[in-house]
């Protein structure tokens, strides 16, 4: 690492760099406290909620729940299915086991956008063009990288583990929620955060499946409210933008907590 | 009454059969010991005792009752693993108490249960530990207090000291034998430490290939091999092994192990129908290191000597292993400390002849010939 204590002219060069890194969340956090905001990037004139208020209530607040309903019940469902499918696949010698996983690697290389239409006239055509829709679809999607993640978390709880405590009387569904999920803790946090954020992001599906302006989750709304009025309210976007980026930074402290976890090693020697 | 008996216990995987029809009685209270070199199939037998694999034929009962298509936790074992298996999540108190909280055993009677076994085992100060925070032979004592906590008929162990430095290894051997005596258990233990399965043993048995070479007391099975697999497996050093001939002459019926640079070792054998019947053929000479002295065996006639040059001596502290070589092998005598002998001397050694094994040269089985009293030779 650069020694900027020795070169003062890398120090300017690299707080340039920063400082080029943080101006669109500077100019987001300028504007967003700013009631009376014009879209410069300046310390601001007034200093108010307002703009985080109005983010907050009617429509805008309703889009924030809507957000929150689609990736809360997107991650449920993919760390579920995802922990259902992953132990089978981790514990039993299935013929073609290898080369299924191998298309699970291919699924996931493959771009969404590829398959969107199937999946429009599929959930069209089973009356699923709503939030629910969306996060079946989302949980689908997902679901090739969260099995393959969790079957190798698997892989690391060593199956003596689960032959103790079968021994000791445990019946499978026993052996899964009081020994292998207590010790995936990690991955499966892993697997919850990921579908979490990847709903919360997630712009093309609700915008084609969402017909009812007030099912809209954040992200249509957000881009909604560009041509909505005749001037641009640049103070709301700004609130309206940082509320939406806040769960990612919040996700990514709770996955630091989290993630420090690693138990698997330490019941079983060698 | 038994406590665990198998009958032509066989194991395939697929096309290979791993074992090979086993027949075993278990006494109630006995410890056995299955012992034998890695790929044996020791430990593939306790876990088809214990119900963590399939029985492909054959029968395995326990207190009576064939367990073959019984769960294993039906029958009445509980398994001390490799490994410890110990639940990293839990406490000590939540791991010993795993299996009874399972069965929905009341709390209190778990609580006076595992407290029990905990103060048995010197582990009631680390009840609230997690398994992290333990060194290696306490948490094999954890997985020892979790089996003991089931009160099982039959206690299994699968190699539990293998992961254990040497000396930490012999002080938890002394605890297992203690346990034995102290619950009077039923217990198999499986090892490929034959000085474990000396020292814990009321019956070892040795198994080689998935087939059972020989089932009996420790000292049978050191001072008796039923085959040179056995004499060479059992103690340490092995038992010598060199190939012979039986001759008889005016002097009697005797072996002749030859040597490449010095006159063929002549030693009398005893005159029964075993031996005399093989004169002229070749057999195989077995001898233990420790039954050998330094010095002539002197008018004792039931005493050997062969005069030999030592080629080769080890020291190793409390014992003087001298070398000589046989046309069919190396020879090892195993010496005291204060054994005037090096290397180079042209030295006799001498022995009991009771103490002699002879072995088919074929099939390498035992050739008995020690007369038990009240037989005819």
């Amino acid at each position: 690492m650069t020694d900027t204590r020795k070169s003062p002219a890398a120090a300017m060069l690299l707080a340039m760099i920063a400082l080029i890194w943080i101006s669109p969340f500077s100019w987001l956090a300028v504007n967003a406290v700013d009631p009376g905001a014009d879209g410069m990037l300046r310390w601001p004139q007034t200093v108010g909620f307002d703009n985080f208020a109005a983010a907050m209530s009617g429509e805008a607040g309703g889009q924030f729940l809507n957000s929150l309903y689609l990736s809360i019940l997107t991650s449920t469902m993919t760390a579920v299915l995802a922990v259902l499918a992953a132990y089978p696949l981790s514990r039993l010698r299935i013929k073609g086991r290898d080369a299924f996983l191998w298309s699970l690697v291919l699924l996931r290389m493959l771009p969404a956008t590829g398959v969107i239409v199937p999946i429009f006239f599929t959930a069209q055509t089973t009356g699923m063009l709503n939030l629910f829709g969306v996060a079946i679809a989302i949980t689908m999607l997902n679901l090739p990288f969260t099995m393959l993640l969790l079957k190798n978390f698997f892989d690391t709880v060593p199956v003596e583990l689960e032959e103790a405590a079968y021994t000791e009387g445990a019946s499978l569904f026993q052996i899964m929620w009081r020994i292998v999920l207590p010790m995936s803790r990690a991955g499966i946090a892993v697997v919850w955060f990921f579908s979490f954020i990847t709903a919360w992001n997630e712009f093309l599906l609700p915008l084609i499946f969402v017909r009812r302006n007030g099912d809209f989750p954040m992200s249509v709304g957000l881009f909604a409210s560009f041509g909505e009025h005749s001037s641009v309210n640049y103070g709301f976007l700004a609130a309206y933008s940082l509320i939406y980026a806040l769960p990612a930074v919040a996700i990514y402290f709770m996955m630091r907590r989290n993630l420090n976890t690693g138990f698997a090693g330490v019941g079983v020697k060698g | 009454m038994t406590g665990v008996s198998l009958r032509g216990v066989r194991k395939s995987y697929g096309a290979v059969e791993v074992i090979h029809g086993i027949d075993l009685e278990i006494e109630r209270g006995d410890f056995v010991v299955f012992v034998g070199p890695s790929g044996c199939g020791k430990s593939t037998l306790l876990r088809m005792i214990a119900g963590l694999e399939n029985i492909t034929s054959g029968s395995i009962d326990i207190s009576g009752k064939t367990v073959n298509d019984v769960p294993s936790p039906d029958r009445g074992i509980s398994m001390v693993f490799q490994s410890y298996a110990l639940y990293p999540h839990m406490t000590v108190a939540d791991n010993m108490g795993f299996g009874l909280k399972v069965r929905r055993t009341p709390v209190q009677r778990i609580r006076e249960t595992v407290g029990a076994a905990a103060k048995a085992l010197q582990l009631d100060t680390y009840l609230e530990r997690f398994p992290k925070a333990l060194s290696g032979g306490q948490r094999q004592r954890v997985a020892i207090g979790r089996a003991i906590v089931r009160e099982p008929e039959v206690f299994l162990f699968d190699e539990p000291l293998s992961n254990l430095d040497a000396s930490l290894r012999n002080q938890t051997r002394i605890e297992i034998a203690r346990l034995h005596r102290s619950l009077d258990a039923t217990m198999i233990y499986v090892t490929h430490d034959q000085i474990e399965a000396l020292t814990l043993a009321t019956k070892i048995a040795v198994l080689r290939d998935g087939v059972l070479q020989q089932f009996d007391t420790p000292e049978q099975v050191y001072n008796s091999p039923t085959n040179t697999f056995v004499a060479g497996f059992m103690g340490a050093p092995p038992m010598n092994l060199i190939d012979g001939r039986v001759g008889i002459d005016s002097s009697g019926l005797h072996l002749m192990l030859e040597r490449s640079d010095a006159d063929p070792v002549r030693l009398p054998l005893p005159d029964v129908a075993a031996t005399r019947q093989r004169d002229g053929q070749r057999v195989v000479f077995g001898l233990r290191p420790e039954v050998l002295g330094h010095g002539r065996a002197g008018d004792d006639p039931a005493r050997a000597e062969m005069s030999c040059q030592i080629n080769y001596v080890e020291v190793t502290g409390a014992d003087r292993i001298a070398v000589t070589e046989f046309t069919g092998g190396q020879f090892f005598a195993r010496l005291p400390a204060g054994s005037q002998v090096n290397e180079g001397d042209e030295t006799v050694l001498s022995f009991d002849l009771q103490h002699i094994n002879l072995f088919d040269w074929e099939t390498g089985l035992r050739i008995e010939t020690r007369i038990p009293a009240g037989t005819a030779p």
